[in-house]
């Protein structure tokens, strides 16, 4: 770029830059008329792309702090903390985030639906909700004096957790004055009650004369021991009852397959024995049973000792 | 403290006046060359030592940019003065290993560039200047019929390349519509709503700018052309903002 000097000051000196712009640069002592390749004290107009990118580092750099700011707030606002789930007869399980601020109620079941129905938790804390939760159980009539209802915090959090504990009880009493039993129960001794909603089926093979069969049946009735003890389904004693009768029918057989295992030493059977304690009940029956046809067949000799005897004596 | 007051006055006379800033300048000489020996540690000489110009340029633009609440003027002036000469001699620091042309050689004090055939004709440098300069004269000349200096002009002139951009486009514009030239010397005042109709630039931009457009207009009638073979150098076309007219 070449200027044209085309007025000079003690201190500045007017060129004309190629471009068509008129500058005020320092005066290296310049004269009037003087061509130069280079000046001090210009302001050179700021590139486009430098702009662009400056604009661009603005926007990525308000962009960045506004999505830690959001995720900021979606960390203590929208995570939850930790669940309470509150039992009345209605059940109901309380979502509560860092602030101790309630995101959501949910229903467990029909009247913990019926309770939550049209409940608003915005802005709400975690005491002001169960003791509204508890009013409305109170005005539907699902709570009386002398009801009870039991508390069961979970969260990952175990401070959290006890102080929760802690605060509800005392909060539920002070709002009752002790009218209702408040009980809290450490999480996870009702976990198993989650699977209540739950249909498991395990196929049950009819037991086999042969010996393998014999083993296969006793096994799967342990699998399903477990899951009746998970799931507290009482449509499995019915089937439960009818293996029963099947295994009666059988029950010869089943002896004489349980015999032989134990003669072969089969160490699952012996582990699973304390399962089918009901089998050995059965088993004692059958025991009994032929005990029986042992009195009876002593019976019967005694009949023919006596008939023997009479015949004797006539 | 009235010193200080005085000295404020005359800055602000000098912010608006031209010639009070050259005469307020050359009053704070001892001053501006004070400060400059204190940064190069050794007494600066006005037409030898390019940081005693660089110093004065600094002076210059402490006057216009002073404003009351900074405080006293000297100590803001000072700061200026040595903001400038750091800023000098970094710029200056990629040349340091290389040998000056103008400084004398110990030997016969001559400098090394009236050794050297730099191959320029300095005859006829000489001539195009004092014919630029004539014609630079008559330049300004023209302006102050429109009360205008050049001055005024560079401090007028865009400082964004989009704003150079279109006042280059109306000047191609003008250059398409020799009348707009003749309207110009005849009226002594820029058809700003013609411009902006043939040109499509926003009329804010060319009210903002008019001393600088005056100034480039008159620059393309007769007669300037020098200052014109200086503009074509970028001829229309080859650069961004120059379009075709």
């Amino acid at each position: 770029m070449k200027y044209l000097v085309m007025e000079c000051h003690p201190a500045y000196a007017v060129v004309l830059a190629e471009d068509g712009r008129f500058l005020r640069v320092a005066n290296m002592r310049y004269q009037v008329g003087q061509q130069l390749d280079d000046v001090f004290g210009l302001e050179q107009p700021k590139a486009a792309t430098v702009v662009i990118w400056k604009k661009a580092a603005e926007i990525a750099a308000a962009a960045a702090c506004f999505c830690l700011v959001v995720l900021g707030m979606w960390q203590m606002v929208l995570v939850p903390c930790g669940t309470v789930r509150m039992q009345i007869n209605p059940d109901v399980a309380i979502t509560v985030n860092r602030l101790d601020y309630v995101t959501a109620v949910d229903g467990l079941n029909e009247d913990g639906k019926q309770v939550v129905q049209g409940y608003s938790t915005a802005f709400k804390k975690l005491d002001t909700v169960t003791d509204q939760l508890a009013d409305r159980a109170v005005e539907m009539g699902y709570l009386q004096d002398g009801g009870r209802i039991t508390l069961t915090v979970e969260s990952d959090s175990e401070k959290w957790k006890t102080a929760t504990e802690e605060r509800l009880l005392l909060e539920l009493e002070i709002h009752f004055d002790n009218r209702i039993v408040i009980e809290v129960t450490p999480s996870g001794k009702d976990s198993a009650s989650d699977y209540s909603g739950q249909e498991i089926i395990i196929p049950v093979p009819l037991p086999d004369v042969s010996d393998s069969g014999a083993g296969k049946d006793v096994q799967g009735s342990d699998d399903a021991d477990d899951v009746f003890e998970q799931d507290g389904d009482d449509g499995w004693e019915d089937d439960r009852k009818a293996d029963d009768d099947r295994y009666e029918e059988n029950d010869d057989s089943q002896d004489k397959v349980g015999k032989q295992d134990d003669d072969d030493g089969d160490d699952r059977l012996e582990s699973d024995k304390d399962d089918n304690e009901e089998d050995d009940l059965d088993e004692d029956k059958d025991d009994d049973n032929e005990e029986d046809d042992l009195d009876e067949d002593k019976d019967d000799d005694k009949d023919d000792d006596d008939e023997t005897g009479e015949s004797e004596d006539d | 403290m009235s010193e200080e007051h005085e000295i404020i006055q005359q800055v602000c006379a000098a912010k608006q006046d031209n010639q009070a800033a050259d005469r307020l300048i050359e009053q704070y000489l001892p001053f501006i060359k004070s400060e400059t020996a204190g940064y190069i540690k050794k007494f600066p000489r006005k037409d030898w030592d390019d940081e005693l110009s660089i110093a004065m340029f600094a002076f210059h633009q402490a006057v216009l940019s002073y404003e009351r609440y900074r405080g006293a003027f000297l100590p803001f002036a000072a700061r200026v003065i040595r903001n400038s000469l750091i800023d000098y001699d970094r710029k200056e620091q990629r040349h340091r290993r290389n040998l000056s042309l103008d400084v004398p050689e110990e030997e016969d004090d001559t400098a090394l560039i009236e050794k050297l055939d730099t191959g320029h004709d300095e005859i006829g440098e000489r001539q195009f200047r004092t014919e630029a300069a004539e014609e630079i004269s008559h330049f300004v000349r023209q302006l102050s019929e429109f009360d205008l200096s050049l001055t005024d002009i560079a401090e007028n002139c865009p400082k964004q390349h989009r704003t150079l951009e279109a006042c280059q486009r109306v000047l191609n514009y003008a250059r398409a519509e020799p009348e707009i030239f003749a309207l110009l010397l005849q009226t002594r005042k820029l058809p700003v709503s013609r411009l902006s109709k043939g040109a499509d630039v926003d009329k804010k931009t060319l009210e903002r700018h008019r001393k600088y457009l005056v100034a480039i207009l008159l620059a393309y009638t007769n007669g300037f052309e020098i200052i014109r073979g200086h503009l074509r150098q970028i001829a229309p076309g080859s650069r961004k903002g120059g379009r075709t007219a």
